[in-house]
């Protein structure tokens, strides 16, 4: 009892983070491969035979023809995530190219999935550290339970694992104040974060702009010249450990280091924009509105989860924005009231974590808003916000609870607090549920849900996955040998969904409606040609089945072996 | 009179704020579904419309993504625009359309307005089906596209023609280029599917489509438009449709750079009693990116 007493953060982190992992892990079993899981399913098979050469003939594996043959696909993203899936996949993947019942995509996912349990206890762990421990716990579930996060940790993709990086990284630099071994830690946490995504670039940034904002009084110009705070040794040990972590694990950069380097930067500052569908409107070329990561967040996160995120942001920005803009107003005799804090009166601490939460919550959502930065994808572009949203959210609600005063008995108020704790996530739990596995599809009550993002014109789907609703329909139904078209459905993925037993493995792929005999086509905005070949040659619309999400047709399958070219109209 | 909230009042706003946001998003996902047509609602509406349905009817669904209903009466001819008050739908006699909860209120325009009578209404569940009578239907005389494998096509090059006589399944293939050919196609113009005659132009001369013999009437309709796509190209030159007939110039239709399905009406009667050789030249300053369809019929 002792142990539970003392260790209670981490008995309540572990729980948490075993709790996640079993949901992602057994919820997983029905979620289709996307199309980037497809590539780094295939480029992690690639690294397991470097692995496997390592073992075998270590001189040989750090050979630049070797490394080149294992490690030359897929080498626009580092490799730390596509390792730990080779790691995975030799561990407890299906032997050789057998097929097998699911163990194969289990496998490419168990790192993830573990990214997912770690991701839980983390934003539990910092939440606590912000904000006690009730609203830690209740950042966690607020995080994990909104269906597009949940969807997102299920994936063996980069977005959740840079999510869990970057808050690794903003943890341990809290810490890091003239802490030698938490600076060397920050360090290395932001090499293994570059080692995920180039995201982390950024996390230099934001922490940059925290240290000037928090740091600001120190700052001086006199006649000693320009008097400026110690700089935290956490940022040299990023300048010098993140670099060396990156190279260290690629081992793609060991060779011709500075020139692949260069690569994988400019292959991510020239990224193309992806089609997407924005209010009724194809947003095609950029600029794209300045509005629209924030608009997304706003139709994808749960209401109330949103509305706790929104205050939580707006009373710390008034909090840390509102006493000197009062000083501001007063200098200018605008404002006659006495600012609510002198700067001695200032609680630091709190005026610390207020500008780490405030920041790491805006900056990867300002980030995506910026016109000159490319758009290719939904919500998982600024994922890296969320903790620290919720964070904010959490805090708010106990601070609302904390609020009610005195009158109120402490324990009533811890029963008012989990109440409405519980409220708040219902409806998160409710459209968890309603969605299930197609989480690129779900919308939020403001929005209407799917039927009313359909309405207003929102990109219905992305990254192609939302197949696996029909292909028990084509298991069952589909002539022995069929030719069949999956729109969207990389060749890769059609492969596994094949190896894992997914498709039957007498299903051949065909690459268009016109090879086909069956076609499954995926409504996207930008593709709807697809769907019209598919007319223009079979000559009907009729369809033999569907996917659909509260009667939004997401997936639609048609016969395509009628030739009925043009004979639509009567 | 009102008195003012007191401070602590004041304090319960947030606490209130999140609560009645926390009831109403639960009760949206508690509710919304229970607005919603069944898939057994659907396939028995669509069962009556089939066994009901009759020459010069057609069918739309409100919502206009609703596609279930296409399970069972797809084959059939429909309507898939989102505007289905704009849409001219004077080739129809007779409109079914499958309404879910709450979007009845869509069907303003004509459908409001009593221009298009209500015959029948019906409810299958949680839809509705609804079967309206359409003013008296425009008998076509001839229409292009179904008929497209009557005409002659050509293209010039430097002045030249060059005749496109091989007819592959739905279209005259001119040049061995994918695009470079005149053929019958449902494609994205404006936001929604048309079927229509694809006919890209080419930098080399224009394309020429000529119908030999068509029958005289009171209206040559034609519609034009680029498709998105095209219309997306920033340097994307105008097209010009020159309608001829019997050797004398009766429209020419400049469509610019924009997607969508634009009408134009040639009056008939000054070109006699027929019948008729019409001949559309499809021409362009500069081709790229010139997806340009068009679609004829005549009327009576």
């Amino acid at each position: 009892m002792n142990f539970l007493r003392r260790h209670t953060d981490g008995v309540i982190a572990a729980l948490l983070a075993a709790g996640t992992f079993l949901a992602v892990f057994f919820h997983s079993g029905g979620m289709g491969i996307t199309r980037d899981e497809s590539f780094y399913f295939d480029a992690a098979e690639s690294h397991a035979g470097w692995f496997r050469t390592l073992l075998r003939a270590p001189r040989e594996a750090l050979q630049e023809g070797t490394i080149d043959r294992y490690y030359e696909i897929n080498h626009e993203h580092p490799v730390l995530v596509k390792n730990l899936m080779a790691l995975a996949h030799l561990a407890f993947g299906p032997a050789g190219r057998s097929q097998s019942s699911g163990e194969y995509v289990r496998a490419m996912r168990l790192p993830t999935h573990l990214n997912a349990a770690l991701l839980a206890a983390l934003v539990f762990l910092f939440g606590t550290s912000v904000a006690g421990r009730r609203a830690g716990l209740l950042a966690a579930l607020l995080f994990v339970l909104v269906p597009r996060h949940f969807y997102h940790l299920h994936l063996a993709c980069f977005d959740m694992p840079i999510t869990t990086a970057w808050l690794a990284v903003v943890m341990a630099y809290r810490k890091a104040d003239g802490s030698l071994r938490w600076s060397i830690l920050t360090g290395l946490l932001f090499g293994l974060a570059l080692s995920v995504k180039h995201n982390a670039f950024f996390i230099p940034l934001v922490l940059g702009l925290h240290w000037l904002i928090v740091k600001r009084r120190e700052f001086s110009f006199g006649k000693a010249g320009l008097a400026f705070p110690r700089i935290p040794l956490a940022f040299f040990a990023m300048l010098l450990l993140g670099p060396l972590v990156l190279w260290l694990h690629w081992p793609w950069l060991w060779h011709h280091t500075f020139e692949r380097v260069g690569f994988w930067l400019g292959f991510h500052l020239h990224h193309i924009n992806y089609y997407w569908e924005f209010f009724g409107r194809l947003l095609t070329d950029p600029p794209f509105p300045w509005g629209y990561a924030f608009a997304v967040t706003a139709v994808t996160v749960p209401l109330p989860t949103l509305v706790l995120m929104a205050l939580g942001l707006f009373a710390a920005l008034r909090d840390r924005l509102g006493p000197p803009l009062a000083r501001l107003l007063q200098r200018l005799r605008l404002w006659r009231r006495p600012a609510a804090a002198s700067p001695d009166g200032v609680d630091l601490a709190r005026e610390r974590d207020d500008w780490l939460l405030i920041l790491n919550g805006l900056f990867p959502i300002v980030l995506i808003s910026l016109p000159s930065v490319p758009i290719f994808g939904g919500v998982k572009h600024w994922l890296s916000a969320m903790p620290f949203l919720c964070v904010l959210a959490a805090r708010y609600l106990d601070g609302a609870v904390a609020r009610l005063g005195g009158a109120i008995a402490p324990a009533a108020r811890r029963w008012i607090f989990a109440g409405s704790a519980a409220l708040v996530l219902l409806p998160s739990l409710l459209g968890l549920a309603r969605v299930g596995t197609y989480g690129t599809s779900f919308y939020n009550e403001l929005a209407g849900g799917v039927p009313g993002a359909a309405d207003l014109g929102m990109q219905r789907q992305y990254w192609s996955n939302n197949v696996t609703g029909v292909l028990p329909w084509l298991n069952e139904n589909l002539p022995r040998g069929a030719r069949l078209y999956l729109h969207e459905v990389t060749g890769e993925a059609f492969r596994f969904y094949q190896r894992d037993g997914w498709l039957r493995a007498d299903v051949r792929m065909a690459w268009g409606p016109e090879d086909a005999d069956f076609c499954a086509y995926q409504y996207h905005r930008e593709f709807v040609d697809a769907e019209y070949r598919i007319w223009n040659q079979t000559g009907t619309r009729r369809i033999l089945h569907g996917l659909y999400l509260d009667e939004v047709p997401v997936i639609l399958v048609y016969d395509c072996r009628r030739q009925g070219a043009g004979a639509i109209r009567p | 009179m009102l008195a003012v909230p007191s401070r602590s009042a004041w304090r319960l706003l947030p606490l209130s704020l999140i609560v009645a946001s926390s009831l109403y998003a639960a009760g949206f996902w508690i509710l919304s579904p229970r607005s919603l047509p069944t898939a057994e609602d659907t396939r028995a509406a669509g069962e009556h419309i089939r066994s009901n349905f009759a020459a010069g009817d057609a069918i739309a669904v409100r919502p206009w993504w609703a596609a279930r209903l296409r399970e069972t009466v797809g084959d059939l001819p429909w309507i898939p625009v989102r505007d289905l008050a704009a849409e001219d739908l004077s080739r129809y006699a007779r409109l079914w359309v499958w309404v879910h909860a709450g979007y009845e209120a869509e069907l303003g325009g004509p459908f409001a307005s009593g221009t298009y009578t209500l015959e029948e209404r019906r409810e299958f569940g949680r839809g509705t089906l609804l079967r309206f009578r359409l003013p008296p239907p425009a008998r076509i005389l001839y229409d292009f596209r179904a008929r497209l494998q009557e005409a002659r096509v050509r293209m010039f090059s430097g002045g030249a023609p060059l005749a496109c006589p091989r007819w592959e399944q739905d279209r005259f293939i001119c040049t061995n280029r994918d695009w470079n050919y005149v053929g019958r196609m449902i494609v994205e113009l404006g936001d929604d599917p048309r079927e229509v005659i694809w006919a890209h132009p080419a930098d080399s001369g224009p394309i020429e489509v000529e119908y030999p013999s068509v029958p005289h009437g009171a209206l040559l309709r034609v519609h034009t438009g680029f498709t998105p796509p095209a219309a997306r190209a920033r340097d994307g030159a105008p097209v010009t449709l020159e309608v001829e007939i019997d050797g004398r110039p009766s429209a020419r239709i400049v469509q610019e750079n924009r997607t969508g399905f634009f009408p134009a009406d040639v009056e008939l009667a000054p070109f006699g009693s027929g019948p008729h050789r019409v001949v559309f030249r499809v021409s362009t300053p500069h081709a790229g990116m010139r997806h340009f369809c068009f679609t004829a019929e005549v009327r009576q």
